[in-house]
């Protein structure tokens, strides 16, 4: 589309028109609204410290007996408790994904999809803490309550030990998983080999 | 290798016993082996050759192959749980070793219905719970304890010893340092899948046709009661019984079938002792047949003697002796040693060498020795 010389010459004026006649016409306009923001900033302060002073009062009022009982507080502190633990779980699992090799034959996302899909298996024994309690001489319920259930275990051919709990991230990525396993001699822990944590850690 | 008894609290669970477990959901895991071997037998007897009179008989066989492939699924639903083994053998035979289900009524009280092992026998069912390659009242290739002889078809004596696999109900009980089982089954040598009643077959029909002759219907029934005790300091005892009552339609040529009873007692215990790398074993085995009508019962008492010493974390060595006797039928004794070393917790290679020196005791019966050597690999997963 194309103008005449003539119709952006009055286009022009115009414009220098009303932009030197908007701050004369609008500049009342602009001090009234601040006038009425100073007002209602006013009114949320002294809002403000009527709450206050209401909760104040409350405080020193002696509490109504609560219809929650203590069962129940106990009962949501421990979902509390177990989602936090899955979600640190689940971050665990993210982690270990995120190092996961590319030329894993699981893209990226397929592999955090499979191990968060594997949240059954309990991997508590993901967290470095976990296997503080694992020591030799402890029994195999103690080495459950700690790590879980392990995802593999054996009846071991070797002669002094009785069974072998494996605890394993990915046997087929060796570089980035994460791997222990607890040996049993007659229902105690023998050995114990904890995960490396300090090499993923080191991989992140 | 171990037996199941060296598992300690593991044996009182033995017929809940897999291998391994791979957890492939929070209820279902699989696990299993793969047992191959190369085995060897040379077999030298007084028997006429076929075709060639006056020359004894001797012959020689190997084979080469996998002996056995089984994978056990196991389900678990917390108070009830389920365990399925399949397993292949090599004549091609695929099927249910064991499949039973339980329930954990708490307090150490567990019942168990379906298709088990028997609780009696100090040896393990499977390969990977054995000390050795082959077992200790049977034979290898040339099977001492099945020989043909005049008049006479083979029975494999070693079937006649301890109960195997048979379908019942039982309730067991264990804690801490003692077992205690009562089972109820359909037989315990004879099972036919029933329970009472009249049926045309039998689990072990050629013995059952050696031992009251030809037969047609048949109807029986079994109780199995077992008590173990960890008596401390390295000590461990078992005692079973296994009672069976088989009513058999004996049949007569050109003549009316007469109705036998069998009636099967075996009476089983053993100790092992553990000090150190020391493992040691005694078992004792006695089964009795009573055929009504007939004088002479069969008696089969039997025998063996295991050391075990683990010299290392990976290897360790075996000698055991056993002995079968059959009242005026039958006496065998066979040696073995035996070396086990574990590449890995669920790889392990055994070699072994056994001589067995047998005897059938009727005049003109059989009389020879058998020297095996067998390297067997296990694998579990």
């Amino acid at each position: 589309m194309h103008y005449s010389p003539k119709y952006m010459r009055i286009t022009l004026l115009i414009t220098y028109a009303v932009a030197l006649l908007a701050p004369v016409l609008f500049a009342p306009l602009c001090a009234a609204d601040a006038d009425a923001g100073t007002d209602r900033m006013a009114q949320l302060e002294a809002r403000l410290i009527a709450m206050e002073a209401r909760l104040v009062t409350a405080e020193q009022v002696q509490p109504a007996a609560s219809n929650v009982s203590e069962v129940r507080i106990a009962e949501l502190e421990s979902r509390l408790a177990e989602a936090e633990q899955e979600t640190r779980e689940v971050k665990a699992l993210a982690s270990i994904g995120g190092n996961a090799s590319s030329s894993s034959i699981f893209g990226r996302g397929a592999a955090l999809d499979i191990m968060v899909n594997s949240a059954w298996r309990k991997l508590r024994w993901t967290e470095p803490e976990q296997w503080e309690a694992v020591r030799p001489g402890v029994s195999v319920d103690a080495v459950i309550d700690a790590l879980g259930k392990p995802p593999r275990s054996v009846i071991s051919l070797k002669p002094r030990v009785d069974e072998v709990f494996f605890y394993e991230t990915s046997l087929g990525d060796r570089s980035n998983s994460l791997s222990g396993k607890v040996s049993f001699r007659k229902g105690q822990v023998v050995k114990v080999q904890k995960p490396n944590f300090q090499q993923q850690t080191q991989a992140r | 290798m171990k037996n199941k008894i060296a598992l300690t609290a593991a044996f009182f669970a033995a017929s809940t016993l897999s291998f391994a477990e791979i957890a492939l959901t929070e209820n279902l895991s699989v696990g299993g082996f793969v047992d191959m071997s190369y085995q060897h037998a040379d077999d030298d007897n007084n028997s006429i050759e076929a075709n060639q009179p006056g020359n004894a008989d001797s012959n020689n066989n190997n084979n080469y192959q996998v002996d056995q492939v089984e994978i056990t699924f196991s389900l678990d639903y917390g108070v009830v749980t389920g365990q399925i083994d399949l397993q292949w053998t090599p004549n091609g035979n695929t099927q249910f070793d064991q499949a039973f289900t339980t329930y954990d009524l708490a307090n150490g009280f567990v019942v168990t219905a379906g298709f088990y092992d028997s609780m009696l026998g100090f040896e393990a069912f499977e390969a990977p719970g054995l000390y050795q390659v082959s077992t200790a009242y049977t034979s290898g290739l040339t099977d001492a304890y099945s020989k043909t002889q005049a008049n006479f078809t083979a029975v494999n004596i070693g079937n006649l010893i301890t109960p195997q696999t048979n379908n019942g109900v039982k309730i067991t009980y264990e804690d801490g340092t003692q077992f205690f089982g009562v089972s109820l089954q359909d037989g315990g040598f004879f099972g036919d899948n029933r329970l009472g009643g009249d049926s045309a077959g039998s689990n072990n029909a050629g013995a059952l046709n050696q031992i009251v002759g030809v037969f047609g219907e048949q109807s029986g029934y079994a109780a199995e009661v077992a008590y173990a005790r960890d008596l401390g300091n390295g000590f461990n005892v078992f005692v079973g019984l296994l009672m069976e009552e088989t009513e058999v339609d004996q049949q007569v040529f050109n003549a009316q079938d007469i109705e036998t009873s069998l009636d099967t007692t075996t009476l089983n215990g053993y100790v092992t002792y553990e000090t150190g790398a020391w493992l040691f074993a005694a078992e004792v085995v006695q089964t009795e047949m009573e055929i009504s009508g007939q004088q002479n019962d069969i008696e089969i008492d039997s025998f063996l003697l295991m050391a075990n010493y683990t010299y290392s974390d990976q290897a360790s060595v075996t000698a055991r002796i056993s002995n079968v006797d059959v009242d005026d039928y039958f006496d065998a004794t066979k040696l073995t040693a035996a070396h086990l070393y574990a590449f890995t917790d669920n790889l392990a290679l055994a070699v072994e060498i056994s001589s067995v020196d047998y005897d059938y005791e009727a005049v003109g019966g059989i009389d020879g020795d058998t020297l095996e050597a067998a390297v067997e690999l296990l694998f579990t997963f």
